[in-house]
């Protein structure tokens, strides 16, 4: 409740109330400097707090933007080891491919190529299915809880993912996913796997007039299939730089931001001291004249 | 001789009533409201006899102190109290502003928790299946609603508290009325001139200044001094007219603010804010209001938006997204004159949007009755109840009569969160798109949930969907059994059942885009989509751009409102200065005015002792 007392204002009323004035004003510059702040709250300076609120929420985001955009590089990496393993699984199948190709292997030999060519159709189908640090399956696309690959009933390895995987787009940067699968080892009956099966097939047949197309055919698709994965990781080569490219990005503006953060709301400590010593002078010369002027009366001189 | 000693008698008489005058200025110097009284001395016109020694009287009359008069300037005076009454409106309006911003600022504001909410989307959409991801989104919605609910019960304590002071102040205008009132009765029997008179005018100027410190006055004075007290200006309703005042109290204006109601309940006259502090406290009230139906705005319009694009999605589950945010609490207030101790607590059903209602006690039965406020749908018996969704039950003992009002709040009271298992979140959009395996161009379909088809086709399409790209650019959408649904060009949405999808160019003939539903919940396109809120802008900007304008509507004004409050401060002190200098006491002025009547009382004290000599020798010449 507001209780309304008028004193008897005199000139020393005033004089008294002009200096409380003096030292608030001292009290609020000192709380300013301990804190380097020029504002302390909206009222202080509208303009300069909206200004100092939307570069807060701007670091917010860029700190939000940059999280995004390491999670979808983690992703990425994993996703560019696997891809480079898998290359290196296709290179040695076509050259299994091109050494089954040999006119003058027996079948055992081919059947040695078969089982090495087995235990790369495992190995690629691990890397397929490949995880990222939360355990989500990297090329399965949007549907990531499951395996990206299956064996149907028939022994065939199928896609069995759909649509993309989440990049970076939550920080406005599109094409930073990781590729689902089709996009790295082809559709299901004529991509990398299927090539594996036909050179299985290939490597199993008996008849030489019919092995020798179909070693072309298999070795056609893994030459194909090879060039997928090459394609698939230069395009993920080019993602990660660009994420790199994004994070120096986010790095400088979170500078810029800082930057224009303590112009708008940092305290010019220089300016702040001279205006409290010019204040403390002030009090000083306000207390010093106040009982000179108000102390005193003619009733002091009379006898 | 006579003469002489009857002039010097008055003289004396007048000195010392001077000196009297001089002592009451110096003891009444710091007096609050005091006004330096002046002796009025007059010379005694030539004729009038001053003692019986007198016949014909040729000399001077002598002096007489024709009364005591207060040096006052009415102008200055009115202008005082005026500014004291900008002084009291600015100040009042700078404490109420500070409180409402600090309401808003700070730890209390919505800021922070609302880009932390979308921060935490923005972690979901990169992370869409982490379980701990998820329950971080829950916890800052929780978190964010808290907030809301936090500032907008601030904001109504605020008001609360704004309303007491306002009555109080009112009040302590019709007790300041009721106390002119009392010294205009006393001023009608004074003697005018006199001291009494002179102490009553003080007092009467104090309450007039304590007054206009409330709210704006228009005073009249009449030849007795008596007060006639308007609120406003010259044509409003008069609250004092002499020895007559009447009662004053606060009303809610149409405005949001205050207005003065002047006269008994039900009779009241408004008057015209137009300064003191009531008026600051009308302002604040303006500015509290607008600022608590923009944040309820801001509350209902998160809600709404939030809840609408998760509706649009689906969970882990496969199941469409229900609400984030439920938008409906409940307030129990027992009234003021319960007399039991019973704590009544009602929890509202998911999705319910109830009435008010209210909960009595009949001691007899020792039955709960919980119905509509107006009485109607009563549902009886012992708790818990259950009526429109809401359940109450109750803690301690109640008495017969003791009654409960539920009523339900909305806005940034009401906003909640409903309780979500973090796979609940639908992070993943309902329908999903891609491009066959083996498709020549690389195109991306993008999707989005639309209206069923109307009508409904008959038999129902079969999922999934396929959106195949023939010769000329043509797209054709059909489902699984290759029934057309609809066709189009590169980049037109197409229609599907609940769904809508397009292909931005380059297309190649022969590819082929999917579509089926998503029953594993996987993907992230909702969340998207619930970012999309965040900068989803219009007429009325972004949420948070809603935030600033919210601060800014009151440290605007807040800001603006410490300027006046100097300039209006130091426009006071400068009214009070120049009243001091006509009506205040100046002790070296006091000083100087008792030297100068000291001599004048010496002066014709010894006029007195001349007379008596020479009264003496008159007498011993005539024995001689």
């Amino acid at each position: 409740m507001m209780v309304v007392i008028l004193p008897a204002r005199s000139g020393a009323t005033v004089s008294a109330e002009r200096m409380m004035a003096l030292e608030n004003r001292l009290e609020r510059l000192e709380g300013k400097i301990a804190r380097g702040v020029r504002f302390t709250e909206p009222a202080e300076d509208p303009a300069g707090h909206l200004r100092a609120s939307l570069l807060a929420r701007l670091d917010a985001r860029l700190v939000a933007e940059q999280r995004t955009i390491d999670r979808a590089s983690t992703r990425l990496s994993r996703a560019e080891v696997a891809m480079a393993e898998s290359d290196q699984v296709l290179q040695r199948l076509r050259e299994l491919a091109i050494l089954g190709r040999t006119g003058s292997l027996s079948g055992g030999d081919r059947q040695v190529i078969a089982v090495e060519v087995r235990g790369f159709r495992a190995q690629l189908f691990d890397l397929a299915n490949s995880r990222d640090d939360a355990g989500r399956h990297l090329f399965a696309g949007a549907l990531d809880g499951a395996p990206a690959y299956v064996e149907d009933e028939t022994g065939a390895i199928v896609w069995q993912g759909f649509g993309r995987g989440p990049g970076a787009d939550a920080a406005g940067i599109a094409g930073t996913g990781v590729p689902p699968g089709p996009d790295l080892f082809g559709a299901d009956e004529t991509g990398a796997f299927a090539a594996i099966d036909q050179l299985l097939a290939a490597l199993e047949e008996p008849d030489e007039q019919l092995r020798g197309p179909a070693m072309e055919a298999a070795l056609a698709k893994l030459e194909a299939a090879h060039d997928r994965i090459v394609g698939a990781r230069a395009r993920t080569g080019t993602a990660l730089a660009r994420l790199e490219r994004e994070t120096e990005r986010v790095a400088q503006a979170r500078l810029a931001a800082a930057e224009s953060l303590a112009a708008t709301r940092g305290l010019d400590l220089t300016a702040a001291l001279a205006e409290l010593e010019a204040l403390r002078l002030a009090l000083s010369a306000a207390q010093a004249v106040f009982p000179r002027i108000h102390g005193t009366s003619l009733f002091d001189r009379l006898g | 001789m006579s003469d002489l000693l009857g002039l010097a008698l008055g003289g004396v008489r007048a000195a010392r009533t001077a000196l009297e005058t001089v002592g009451d200025n110096v003891a009444n110097a710091m007096t609050p409201g005091y006004v330096r009284r002046v002796a009025q001395l007059g010379s005694i016109l030539p004729g009038r006899a001053n003692s019986p020694f007198e016949r014909d009287p040729v000399a001077a009359g002598g002096v007489e102190v024709r009364g005591i008069a207060r040096a006052v300037d009415l102008i200055r005076q009115d202008s005082l109290r005026r500014a004291e009454g900008d002084v009291a409106m600015l100040e009042a309006a700078d404490r109420w502003l500070s409180l409402i911003q600090s309401s808003l600022t700070g730890p209390a504001s919505v800021e922070a928790p609302l880009g932390d909410f979308f921060a935490s989307l923005a972690d979901l959409a990169s992370d869409p299946t982490s379980a701990a991801v998820r329950s971080t989104v829950l916890a800052r919605a929780e978190s964010l609603a808290g907030r809301f609910n936090a500032a907008a019960a601030e904001l109504a304590r605020l008001e609360v508290d704004l309303a007491l002071e306002a009555r109080v102040e009112a009040d302590r205008l019709t007790s300041l009325a009721d106390a002119l009132a009392d010294v205009n009765a006393q001023l009608r029997r004074a003697t005018p001139g006199g001291g009494a008179a002179a102490g009553l005018a003080d007092r009467r100027d104090l309450l007039l200044a304590q007054l206009a410190a409330l709210a704006a006055i228009d005073v009249r004075l009449d030849p007795r001094g008596m007060a006639t007290v308007r609120i406003g200006g010259p044509g409003g309703p008069v609250v004092v007219d002499g020895p007559r005042n009447e009662p004053v109290r606060v009303v809610a204006s149409a405005e949001g603010g205050f207005a003065l109601g002047v006269g008994p309940e039900g009779g009241d006259v408004v008057g015209a804010l137009l300064g003191g502090s009531i008026l600051g406290l009308s302002v604040a009230r303006q500015k509290l209001l607008e600022t608590a139906q923009r944040l309820d705005a801001l509350a209902d319009r998160l809600a709404g938006e939030i809840n609408a694009a998760h509706a649009l999605g689906v969970d882990q589950n496969g199941e469409p997204g229900g609400a984030i945010f439920s938008t409906v609490r409940l307030v129990v207030t027992a009234a003021a004159g319960n007399g039991g101790n019973a704590r009544v607590a009602a929890t509202l059903a998911d999705g319910a949007d109830p009435p008010e209602l209210r909960l009595s006690f009949n001691a007899a039965s020792g039955e709960w009755t919980l119905a509509h406020a107006d009485g109607s749908s009563p549902v009886t018996g012992a708790l818990p109840l259950t009526l429109e969704g809401v359940t109450v039950e109750s803690l301690g003992d109640a008495r017969g009569g003791d009654v409960y009002a539920i009523r339900p709040v909305r806005g940034a009271r009401g906003i909640g969160t409903r309780p979500l298992a973090p796979d609940a979140l639908a992070a993943a959009p309902r329908w999903l798109a891609d491009r066959a395996p083996g498709n020549a161009s690389g195109a991306e379909p993008e999707v989005r949930v639309g209206p069923p088809l109307d009508p409904p086709p008959d038999p129902p399409l079969e999922p999934p969907f396929a959106l195949a790209v023939l010769a000329g650019g043509v797209l054709e959408l059909r489902d699984d059994l290759g029934v057309l649904v609809a066709s189009g060009s590169a980049g037109d949405w197409l229609a599907g059942d609940g769904f809508e999808i397009r292909v931005p160019g380059p297309l190649v003939e022969g590819d082929v885009y999917r579509i089926r539903r998503n029953h594993a919940g996987g993907g992230h396109g909702n969340v998207l989509l619930m970012l999309d809120v965040r900068d989803r802008g219009g007429s009325a900007g972004t949420l948070e751009e809603g935030v600033d304008r919210m601060v800014a509507a009151i440290s605007v004004p807040l800001a603006e409102t410490r300027v006046r409050v100097a300039a209006a401060r130091e426009n006071r002190d400068r009214a009070a200065e120049a009243m001091a200098e006509a009506s205040g006491v100046d002790l070296n002025r006091e000083a100087a005015d008792m030297l100068r009547f000291q001599q004048a009382y010496q002066a014709n004290a010894r006029l007195i002792q001349t007379a008596r000599e020479t009264f003496e020798a008159i007498l011993r010449a005539g024995a001689a």
